[in-house]
């Protein structure tokens, strides 16, 4: 992407690349969207940037950079972005770096007063600080946020339904971003951290994933009249409890739908699904807890943590054989006990000879015990006929 | 166990991780293998009533603990192959008359074995060692059995040294392990458990701790060090010493977790013990309490 004939990036531009990456892998402090949508080195996005037109007027840079000398850096934010452009004075290590943004409006509504009382970075510029542009980011997106909050002042509608949210919910300022829009163009968006809480979900359902658990749904109002588009985004950690964000389908918004009535709607469908989610879990536990109380002393091995599976060795007639059952993730609702017998003498020809037991009568209204016996009544129906064929097929 | 309890916490009672159980001592083991020794070959292995009686009476309860959550983290298994083949060895004789080696069988049971474990949990590891005058670490831990199974297929059998030192075995895999150290072993679950299989297939010569018990009485110790063997055999009779080394081999099994089995030639019964061996040592029952059978009316 650099051009090869250029001369190669200052010590002081590295770092604050690398400064750069580590935000991209490891979040953007402040924000809420932790996955930064985008982080561009300054030579891959100075064309986008030279190119872009906003609201028919060409976009003037505040002092004509060359490549090596900034960054642009693209910030998710309310569910739409906010580009900044860094401009550094590298001869003038000192001074702090020159700023635009693609929002234009926010940066003619920023004050001398209100740089240097919200973005100390700027005042104490140290270029040599391991996180100094984390810091500058941080402190600019927080000089942001209120702006868009004052800007709300001329939108009663959605003035009304930020506050609205804040009090249904009982959450705080931290948990919504909004982006209100500019006349005419670039519809107005919220992002609000919905307070789900995995507070009650057992440890081992969600500790594969050790990062944070956190709902966000975005809204993109279109028009005047409250029609709104919503999108929701899970954190890894809440995906690998109820489903990924994609798969989860949102009620629909009909005409006139208020805003408010919708996200509880949301919230309840989220709670439901981790209640579901806690309630198959706890069914499994049950069902491997009556497996070994029928069948302690054949067991062989089961899964102790999440109960999706146990092993146990019978014996009809002399006929010794090992048996599957294993509780996929819709069970018990959708799904019966998967059974599966396999030999203990016969391989067929790399592995143990094993057949699923496809044909059972299931009922998913039936207690532990119930489904117990069922499987019991199962195998003993089809053992001579697996004994067959696996002296057959070896 | 037929009452009907609120569904978690019965659940819980079944699951809970320390479990007390009433064992009626080692020697049971021994009274098994006698009946069975006089019903020769294609019993179940289950001693006589009176002898079973005798034994009751006889001998006193013993109280067993699980001193580690019933938890089925890894293994590691190592499995212990006697390669020794004394003279007048007999083969292994199926129901169609053909006839095969001791050393082939157990290559077909270990097969299976190590199959049908990796089928059961994918992360459990398997390591090699051949038993012949010094032990030897044929191969190190691996959690594909095709790695084990080919090294198998490698092993010739030798001939038949005059001892077996058993000091020199435990040594070896004291060396090669490293014992997990848990705080609390009686909460916390361990990252994973040892186990050996010894497969001893002599009827002449006894095993011995020519060098002492030191290393293998410090790695029985450990509530996550498993032993378990398998002893295959001739018939016994007066002419060898089964019945010695039977009663050596079952006083290896100091903690009472451990399983000791036997088989004389029958290939049926050599693969249901390997089915037996399956099972994880922290959650298995005790090798008393095994009951297999499933049927209607039993």
């Amino acid at each position: 992407m650099e051009d090869k004939s250029s001369p190669e990036r200052s010590p002081v531009m590295e770092q604050f690349i690398r400064q750069v990456d580590y935000i991209k892998l490891n979040g953007f402090p402040g924000g809420l969207c932790s996955d930064l949508a985008e982080i561009t080195g300054a030579t891959e996005s100075l064309t986008v940037w030279n190119t872009r037109q906003d609201n028919g007027e060409r976009v003037e840079p505040i002092r004509e950079g060359k490549p090596r000398d900034e960054l642009l850096i693209k910030v998710p934010f309310a569910g739409t972005n906010l580009t900044i452009r860094l401009l550094f004075y590298l001869q003038e290590p000192w001074m702090p770096p020159d700023m635009s943004f693609s929002d234009i409006h926010f940066l003619s509504s920023i004050s001398i007063k209100d740089l240097e009382e919200q973005v100390p970075s700027l005042n104490n510029w140290n270029c040599s600080e391991d996180d100094i542009i984390a810091q500058l980011l941080h402190q600019l997106l927080q000089l942001y946020k209120k702006y868009q909050i004052e800007k709300l002042e001329d939108d009663d509608v959605l003035q009304f339904e930020y506050q609205s949210l804040l009090k249904t919910l009982k959450i705080g300022e931290g948990d919504i971003e909004i982006s209100v829009n500019g006349a005419g163009h670039r519809a107005s968006s919220l992002l609000v951290r919905l307070p789900l809480s995995l507070q009650d979900v057992p440890p081992v359902l969600v500790d594969a994933n050790p990062g944070s658990a956190t709902s966000l749904l975005q809204v993109t109002f279109q028009g005047n009249e409250g029609v709104f588009v919503p999108k929701l985004h899970l954190s890894p950690r809440v995906e690998l409890l109820i489903g990924g964000a994609n798969t989860l389908a949102l009620p629909a918004v009909p005409p006139g739908t208020c805003l408010m009535d919708y996200v509880e709607r949301v919230l309840e469908l989220l709670e439901e699904k981790v209640r579901k989610s806690v309630l198959c879990f706890e069914t499994r536990k049950q069902f491997i807890a009556q497996v070994l109380c029928l069948f302690g002393c054949a067991v062989i091995e089961y899964d102790a943590e999440r109960f999706n599976k146990v092993v146990l060795l019978f014996d009809v007639k002399d006929f010794h054989f090992l048996t599957f059952i294993i509780l996929g993730p819709l069970f018990p609702q959708q799904q019966a006990p998967k059974i599966v017998l396999q030999s203990l003498y016969h391989n067929s020809p790399r592995e143990p000879y094993s057949k699923e037991l496809t044909e059972q009568r299931y009922n998913p209204q039936w207690t532990p015990e119930e489904m117990v016996k069922n499987i019991k009544e199962v195998i003993l129906a089809n053992v001579s006929a697996f004994q067959q064929s696996s002296i057959r097929t070896s | 166990m037929s009452e009907v309890m609120a569904a978690t916490s019965y659940a819980n009672l079944i699951l809970e991780s320390v479990t007390r159980v009433q064992h009626m001592g080692v020697n049971i083991k021994k009274v098994s293998y006698t009946s069975e020794m006089s019903g020769e070959d294609g019993s179940s292995g289950r001693s006589s009533p009176s002898e079973a009686q005798e034994a009751t009476e006889h001998l006193e309860n013993v109280t067993i603990e699980r001193h580690v959550p019933r938890i089925n983290c890894p293994e590691h298994i190592i499995l212990v192959v006697d390669v020794c083949k004394e003279e007048g060895n007999t083969p292994y004789k199926l129901a169609d008359g053909t006839k095969f080696s001791a050393l082939y069988m157990v290559k077909r049971a270990l097969t299976l074995f190590l199959q049908n474990k990796h089928a059961i949990d994918i992360r459990h590891k398997f390591a090699l060692v051949v038993l012949h005058e010094s032990p030897i670490w044929l191969h190190d831990f691996t959690n594909n059995p095709k790695e084990i199974i080919s090294e198998l297929d490698d092993i010739d059998d030798a001939l038949a040294t005059s001892h077996c030192d058993l000091s020199l075995l435990f040594d070896l895999i004291a060396q090669q392990i490293s014992l997990p150290s848990c705080s609390n072993p009686a909460v916390a679950p361990p990252p994973c458990v040892y186990r050996t299989i010894l497969l001893y297939g002599r009827s002449q010569c006894l095993p011995q701790f020519l060098e002492g018990k030191g290393v293998f009485t410090h790695l029985i110790q450990s509530p996550h060090f498993f032993l378990d063997v398998l002893y295959m055999h001739e018939a016994p009779c007066d002419d060898n010493k089964c019945e010695g080394i039977f009663d050596i081999l079952c006083g290896l099994d100091e903690s009472g977790w451990s399983y000791v089995l036997e088989v004389s030639r029958n290939a049926t019964k050599l693969h249901n013990h390997c089915g037996s061996l399956l099972a994880h040592p922290l959650q298995r029952p005790t090798q008393k309490d095994l009951r297999y059978t499933l049927g209607g009316g039993d």
